[in-house]
């Protein structure tokens, strides 16, 4: 049987990367609870004889019901505290906490049933199974989840519905009959299928135009203040940004900084966004 | 920095229970429809490869299947009926040439023209035709010889008379020769035959006496036991002497005794023709040699088979890393990546193991009509064949399964980052 996590884990930031006050971070926080946890995790990688950190100890608490974006230039660990936060990766230092479930202490088969009841994913790449319908791509972590094939259906059209696939139905189409945008939509549906509390969206417009990307920004947005999912996304898109709670930036394996959407309207607008500089060379993975 | 974060928090979070008695449940599983619905889309989206892939199970598949008929219908032919009577170990030319003429009827399930076919053949210098003469004219009456003769048709000028002489004639000059040869061997051989053959034999002598010395020096031989034996059948008596003229030829004598192996073949004998015997033989000769050869090619196309599949198998790994990484972050434990990758190639081994059957037995048929005519056809292992069958399909899907196993295994054990981290 799996242990809670029973360790007080700090999941406080440094109050030097926070950006204002810092008791308008602690009010932002006041009544919240905390979903994930990230305690002091530290990631080496070995290439041929050269260590590589790519998170320098990073601790950040994230919020049930908060849109949280992580930015940050290529190669700042971006991806890889993304990849953290959703059980992909284990850390080789600290902790990583999901709903008061420490993932470096399950198996794989848990890890994999954590990730199937508990983290809903979209990728840039839209990653749907190629071989399947839309209906079967939404359906599938349902099935894998150990839902009825039918019952698993249903919700599935009704998850389409919702992210409007609906009318004119796409259900019986598989990937490569539906645009970036179609495609994308299908990912959240599918994102959705076990009721997730937390969706991990990373860079879900990098694939689309200005106009689609709008449109899954303003779907997902939807969704986290209509569901109350805790929506965590690696982006770099600017809109992505203003519609966020918070947004934290990396750089070098550390938080460089955490914003809050009132501080992020006043200094820099909707337009420019604080990882700016580096942005364009943000690589698309 | 403070918030309402206390450390107890997730300790009590009932959401966490739920969680944690979701994750720590039994294992669930796709259900083995969906699963063969994903390994079927998998192979109808790589089509190409698939296809490339069935043709090798099916031709491996194939070979195996025709060379198990193949053997399965020598081993028909050669043993149509049961094993010859008489002590074969000593003799087995002997042996089964009188076992084979233990049948009477011979003359009468010949066809009109067989019985001409036979008397023309008396033209032909070949050890079996003369042989099935022989073991006809064994068989028959004088008065029939001559019916035979005219029914034959007016075609045929030899004298009946003359025919068995003739066959005697030649039969006496070669035992001459094998006595002159080697006369310590006669006394051998001799030992070897009962005494109420000798009998006959010298009796037949008697009958039709010859000029040749050689029969009076057997009359001489077997008169030691003249008197103690019943009578034999002509037949077995005169076939006797015919062999006895043959075993000079090694060749010759294996000859008789794999045409004679039984008496079905021995009755039929006649009609089979010269290609048929000498198949049957080198056939048989494979066939109980163990025919390493192949065994050996076999072994190699079930092995070249094998690493075929092996191979599409990863290369349909490599292309799916991303798909995999995906269903893995979908929820998908290990255990259903690799199910779903044996399925997939179970699926071809199913599929290629039938179509290389049904090849296998188009190759078969093919064969036994040109190597052995009606007879392969009228000894088809078609019975033999659903054993063949059985054991085709068992290998095909084995090999199928086990050249996946690894592809699986890899698959199945890579993180799902590294899987999605590659680009496509």
């Amino acid at each position: 049987m799996i242990q809670q996590a029973q360790l007080p884990l700090q999941g406080q930031a440094d109050p030097e990367v926070l950006a204002g006050e810092p008791a308008e971070h602690a009010r932002y926080a006041k009544g919240k609870r905390v979903i994930v946890r990230v305690h002091e995790v530290q990631r080496l990688y070995r290439i041929e004889d050269e260590v590589v950190r790519a998170l320098a100890g990073v601790t950040l608490d994230i919020y049930a019901g908060e849109y949280l974006s992580i930015m940050g230039p290529s190669g700042s660990g971006k991806s890889t505290l993304f990849n953290m936060i959703g059980g992909l990766d284990s850390p080789t230092e600290g902790d990583v906490t999901v709903q008061g479930i420490r993932i470096a202490e399950l198996s794989r088969d848990q890890q994999a049933r954590l990730r199937n009841r508990c983290l809903g994913y979209i990728f840039q790449a839209y990653n749907l199974v190629p071989v399947m319908t839309a209906t079967e791509n939404v359906a599938l972590p349902m099935l894998l989840g150990g839902m009825d094939i039918s019952d698993a259906h249903d919700k599935a059209r009704q998850l389409l519905d919702a992210v409007g696939l609906g009318d004119p139905p796409r259900y019986d189409h598989r990937p490569d009959q539906l645009s970036g945008g179609q495609q994308q939509r299908v990912a959240i549906a599918r994102s959705l299928a076990n009721d997730p509390p937390i969706i991990l969206a990373d860079e879900p417009t990098g694939n689309l135009d200005t106009k689609t990307g709008e449109e899954i920004i303003d779907r997902l947005s939807q969704l986290s203040r209509d569901r109350g999912v805790t929506i965590i996304s690696a982006t770099h898109d600017h809109k992505m940004l203003s519609v966020s709670d918070r947004v934290v930036t990396i750089r070098d394996g550390l938080i460089n900084k955490i914003e809050l959407r009132s501080q992020l309207d006043i200094h820099v607008g909707s337009i420019h966004g604080p990882g700016d500089q580096s942005s364009g060379a943000e690589s698309p993975a | 920095m403070q918030h309402g974060t206390q450390p107890g928090n997730a300790a009590v979070d009932p959401q966490t229970q739920t969680l944690l008695d979701q994750i720590g449940g039994r294992q669930s599983a796709l259900p083995r429809r969906t699963l063969i619905a994903m390994a079927m889309g998998g192979l109808r989206v790589r089509l190409m490869r698939s296809v490339v892939t069935l043709i090798s199970v099916i031709l491996a598949i194939g070979f195996l299947f025709y060379m198990g008929m193949a053997s399965k219908l020598v081993s028909n032919l050669a043993h149509a009926t049961q094993p010859p009577q008489f002590p074969v170990e000593k003799q087995p030319a002997l042996a089964a040439a009188v076992n084979a003429l233990a049948t009477k009827d011979l003359a009468s399930q010949l066809t009109q023209s067989q019985k001409y076919q036979l008397v023309e053949g008396l033209d032909v210098p070949n050890p079996a035709w003369a042989l099935a003469w022989s073991a006809l004219l064994a068989s028959l009456t004088e008065s029939q010889i001559v019916e035979l003769h005219a029914a034959a048709g007016p075609a045929s000028s030899v004298d009946p008379g003359t025919i068995t002489n003739a066959i005697r004639h030649q039969h006496a000059v070669d035992l001459h020769n094998r006595l002159q040869n080697d006369p310590g061997t006669w006394p051998q051989i001799l030992d070897q035959i009962p005494t109420d053959i000798k009998t006959d034999l010298v009796r037949a002598s008697a009958a039709r006496p010859t000029d040749h010395e050689i029969h009076l020096r057997l009359a001489e031989l077997f008169a030691q036991d003249v008197g103690r034996i019943p009578s034999l059948p002509d037949a077995k008596l005169r076939a006797l002497q015919l062999l006895l003229g043959w075993t000079r030829h090694d060749d010759h004598t294996r000859l008789m005794l794999e045409a004679l192996k039984s008496e079905q073949l021995a009755r039929e004998g006649i009609a089979i023709d010269r290609l048929l015997r000498t198949n049957l033989i080198s056939a048989s000769e494979q066939l109980e040699s163990g025919n390493p050869m192949d065994r050996w090619l076999t072994l190699m196309a079930l092995l070249t088979c094998a690493v075929g599949i092996t191979n599409a198998m990863l290369m349909s790994v490599t292309e799916r890393f991303r798909e995999i990484g995906t269903m893995k972050c979908l929820g998908a434990q290990d255990r259903l990546v690799v199910q779903l990758f044996l399925i997939e190639s179970g699926l071809l081994g199913v599929v290629g193991s039938a179509a290389g059957i049904v090849l296998g037995i188009a190759v078969a048929l093919t064969a036994a009509a040109l190597q052995f005519g009606g007879y392969g056809m009228q000894y088809f292992p078609w019975l033999g064949g659903l054993t063949v069958t059985g054991w085709s399909i068992v290998a095909g899907v084995l090999i199928s399964v086990f050249g996946a196993v690894y592809p699986a295994r890899v698959a199945a054990r890579m993180n799902p980052v590294d899987a999605l981290r590659i680009d496509e």
